[in-house]
């Protein structure tokens, strides 16, 4: 039996330092590519760079946010960048034309968003169509919408809301910096420390198990796609008013940067895994590796084929340490 | 390099993390013969065929093939090469492919320079193959078309396509109607007379006198009897597989038995039908039954897990429908599935989670981590469960303690009935009477306890109670100063009451 209790504790530190390994692994890349950028490129490493960085981020991450908890219960929500053009354009469009105050037009881009991904969620969780299906046809249903609504770029000329997107806190945080990590410290919270974040993790881990432990597993998963529309409603209102115009075609083909990120955070595609701590490194590994190449003048095209074999190489890092390769 | 025996396995041991599955057993078929395996759940007997077919590693112990010594690092694949083969329960044919090819899968005949299927040679070859059985299928029909049975003869035709030696068939007849068991016996006497010897797993006792010469008994990883078929009688392998006599492993202690608590009229359920029961305060029902009796489905159309197509249900009296467990939660009703793995545990979640997740609604909106923390401690201690902390996965600990905190999430809800599934199943002996032990004092505090198993002896050693399931009915009830397990046993297995 003391031999028995000892293997149970020797596995559990293990897999106690592989839960930590990813996060500690992301980190000592991001270090490293600091460095490594920083000693390429002088400018790389200033602090209006961070900025800039992080500024590229704030988008990203706040979508992040939604996607993470829904893809925790092993879902997936590829509609988000349409439903942010939907909520982008019809937003401008009250500001501009109907002089809507800011907070309305808050209030207006969350609703889209609620309204949206409750589409994707009463498809998923209770007519039970796959994940990747359902957003890859509500991704073009949405993004058919937003053209619908206009075809025409709309200029975003609201001073409060040029300021969410533009302004600086004391001239050197952005605000929508500030907001994105608003998303992340609530989605970092509700995952951790609310029995809804445990039900997440729970319906991700075994949904048959949760359902007869008593969880309503549809309605938990319901749920996650209405954060993930809000997210993404959110998101595409942001990111008009950090353009200064909000266009029907906004965010159309960088889906997968969002998906790309979390994945690289840890995430696990089959649920149960994954933490929004892990999801802000990826994102950042990702911003960086871009931003250095832009600042080293390689071109967008190089960009692509660089952002996608970390990811590869991520995710194969992860394939192998799962001992799944030797299994075969 | 001739000898007696086409197939001789000497000495098998193999040793499971905390039980000796497999202790020294011998088994040996010669050329033409069917020999019977039999033996309770837990006997051994499946270990035995994993161990011959490759899929398991023996700890001690060899294997002749017609004299000579299979190295045990032959795979699978490798043993099927000398003429081992294993039909197993769920057959792997593809439905959407045809006969011929579902025979011939991996090694299809092909023909020119891009290796594209030769269609003409690959019929022929079915053909020949149908023939040589009597089978009167055309090669080309898709396998999906077939019955169960007849899909099962072209598993078995897989098998034989090959130079098989040994064929081993586990539970073949499980999924079969009475017709199609008659078809496949023939086959099996065919194939023997064809010179393949037949290793026949099995727990139904009138299929072992149908279509076997040899009979081995299994108990708790030991042979414990070697017969002829036409020697033995029904009475004697009863006796050899339930063997002991009670021990002190189920430590049974007469609790109050009060007023009903659960009651059932009518049910029906998939293959349950008319399935009517009360369970009592402080009692232990004993469902037993052999896989496929209709147990399982009579509980989980209780809980709403499967759909109850007739019937009514009353708690305490009252009258009430349960669509799921969400709802039979409500109405004090807990359920410790079979499938630890699949049904009770999220495994990759800690034993903290897993624990409270019954209870959530009681630890606030925001987890009242304190709270939980104590009910946690309070329930591992209760329980015994052995972990380094809450907060380990559940995955980490050894099938008794997961299993005991598939009980704890449960008890924490405070349930009036508690209906568990097998739950001994795949834990070691010690942890087994723990789980005994602890089903007798939530009877002390007046949960009544439902409890499915197919292991005869902790029927018979916890029960106040057993009803006898086969067919999807109730066939039988006793009380516990009547039971004898020879008697429950062969309600079970064949006999008439």
């Amino acid at each position: 039996m003391k031999t028995n209790e000892a293997a149970v504790q020797k596995k559990s530190m293990k897999e106690r330092m592989g839960s930590m390994g990813n996060n500690l692994s992301l980190i000592i890349a991001i270090v490293a590519l600091w460095v490594v950028l920083g000693i390429a490129s002088p400018f790389f490493s200033s602090f209006d760079n961070l900025m800039n960085i992080l500024l590229a981020s704030a988008i990203t991450l706040i979508r992040a946010s939604g996607a993470t908890i829904a893809m925790i219960t092993g879902g997936m929500d590829l509609s988000q960048n349409a439903t942010g053009a939907i909520a982008g354009v019809v937003c401008a469009t009250v500001s501009v034309s109907m002089g809507a105050p800011v907070w309305l037009v808050i209030l207006l881009a969350l609703g889209i968003g609620l309204g949206f991904g409750a589409i994707n969620g009463v498809l998923i969780a209770y007519l039970k169509i796959n994940p990747i299906i359902t957003t890859i046809a509500t991704m073009q249903i949405f993004r058919g919408i937003a053209w619908l609504f206009t075809d025409v770029t709309i200029q975003v000329a609201d001073k409060s809301l040029i300021f969410m997107g533009r302004g600086y806190i004391g001239g050197v945080v952005p605000v929508s910096v500030l907001i994105a990590f608003g998303f992340f410290f609530l989605a970092f919270f509700l995952l951790k420390y609310t029995r809804f974040g445990r039900q997440v993790y729970m319906v991700g881990g075994n949904e048959t198990a949760s359902r007869l432990s008593g969880i309503n597993s549809n309605k938990i998963k319901f749920i996650c796609y209405l954060i993930s529309g809000l997210c993404a409603g959110f998101a595409g209102m942001l990111l008009s008013a950090q353009v200064g115009a909000a266009l029907p075609s906004s965010g159309a083909g960088t889906e997968m940067d969002v998906i790309a990120a979390i994945v690289l955070g840890g995430l696990s595609l089959s649920g149960g895994k994954g933490s929004m701590v892990g999801t802000l490194l990826g994102i950042l590994i990702l911003s960086i590796i871009a931003n250095g190449l832009q600042v080293m003048g390689v071109n967008q095209y190089v960009q692509w084929v660089v952002t996608g074999s970390i990811l590869i190489l991520a995710v194969l890092i992860d394939v192998i340490r799962s001992g799944a390769l030797k299994k075969q | 390099m001739g000898s007696e025996y086409r197939l001789q396995m000497k000495g098998i041991t193999k040793q499971f993390p905390g039980v000796l599955a497999l202790d020294g057993v011998d088994l040996e078929v010669k050329a033409g013969e069917v020999l019977a395996v039999i033996g309770e759940n837990g006997a051994g007997k499946s270990t035995m065929m994993k161990i011959l077919s490759g899929a398991l590693l023996n700890d001690h112990g060899e294997i002749y093939l017609d004299g000579e010594l299979v190295p045990p690092e032959k795979n699978a694949r490798e043993r099927l090469d000398l003429g081992i083969a294993i039909i197993y329960q769920e057959l792997n044919y593809l439905d959407e492919m045809t006969i011929a090819e579902n025979l011939f899968m991996g090694e299809l005949p092909v023909k020119g320079a891009f290796k594209t299927v030769d269609f003409k040679k690959l019929r022929k070859q079915a053909q020949e193959l149908l023939n040589k059985f009597d089978l009167p299928y055309d090669p080309f029909t898709k396998v999906g078309t077939l019955t169960v049975a007849e899909k099962q003869m072209i598993e078995i035709l897989r098998a034989v396509s090959k130079d098989v030696k040994v064929l081993v068939m586990d539970e073949p007849t499980s999924a079969l109607s009475e017709t199609e068991i008659e078809q496949l016996y023939a086959f099996i006497k065919d194939l023997a007379s064809k010179g393949v010897s037949i290793l026949y797993i099995s727990h139904k006792l009138d299929e072992v006198f149908a279509v076997t010469d040899k009979i081995q008994v299994m108990r708790d990883g030991k042979r414990v009897g070697y017969l002829n078929t036409k020697d033995t009688t029904e009475e004697e392998l009863v006796e050899l597989m339930v063997g002991r006599e009670l021990s002190d492993m189920y430590p049974k202690e007469e609790a109050q038995i009060g007023e009903t608590v659960l009651e059932v009229k009518h049910l029906d359920c998939e293959i349950a039908h008319d399935v009517s029961f009360k369970v009592r305060k402080g009692e232990i029902l004993g469902l037993f039954g052999l896989l496929g009796s209709g147990r399982t489905e009579a509980v989980e159309g209780i809980l709403g897990k499967k759909e109850m197509t007739a019937g009514e249900i009353y708690i305490e009296g009252k009258q009430v429908t349960i669509k799921n467990m969400i709802e039979a939660k409500k109405y004090g009703l807990a359920y410790v599935p079979a499938s630890r793995k699949d049904e009770g545990l999220i495994l990759i979640q800690t034993v903290r989670a897993n624990t409270s997740v019954t209870v959530l609604d009681q630890l606030g909106a925001i987890i009242d981590k304190k709270k939980e923390t104590e009910l946690i401690d309070d329930w591992i201690k209760k329980l015994r469960i052995k972990t380094p902390s809450p907060d380990v996965p559940v995955d980490s600990l050894s099938g008794g303690n997961q299993q005991k905190v598939v009980l704890a999430k449960w008890l924490a809800a405070s349930p009036k009935v508690l209906i568990v599934n097998e739950p001994t199943r795949g834990i070691d002996v010690g942890a087994k009477v723990e789980i005994y032990k602890l089903l007798e004092e939530l009877c002390q505090e007046g949960i009544a306890v439902i409890m499915i198993s197919s292991e005869l002896p902790e029927t018979v050693g916890i029960a106040d109670r057993i009803l006898i399931f086969k067919e999807g009915e109730i066939k039988g009830e006793f009380d516990r100063k009547d039971f004898t397990q020879k008697q429950i046993l062969q309600i079970a297995v064949g006999g008439e009451q």
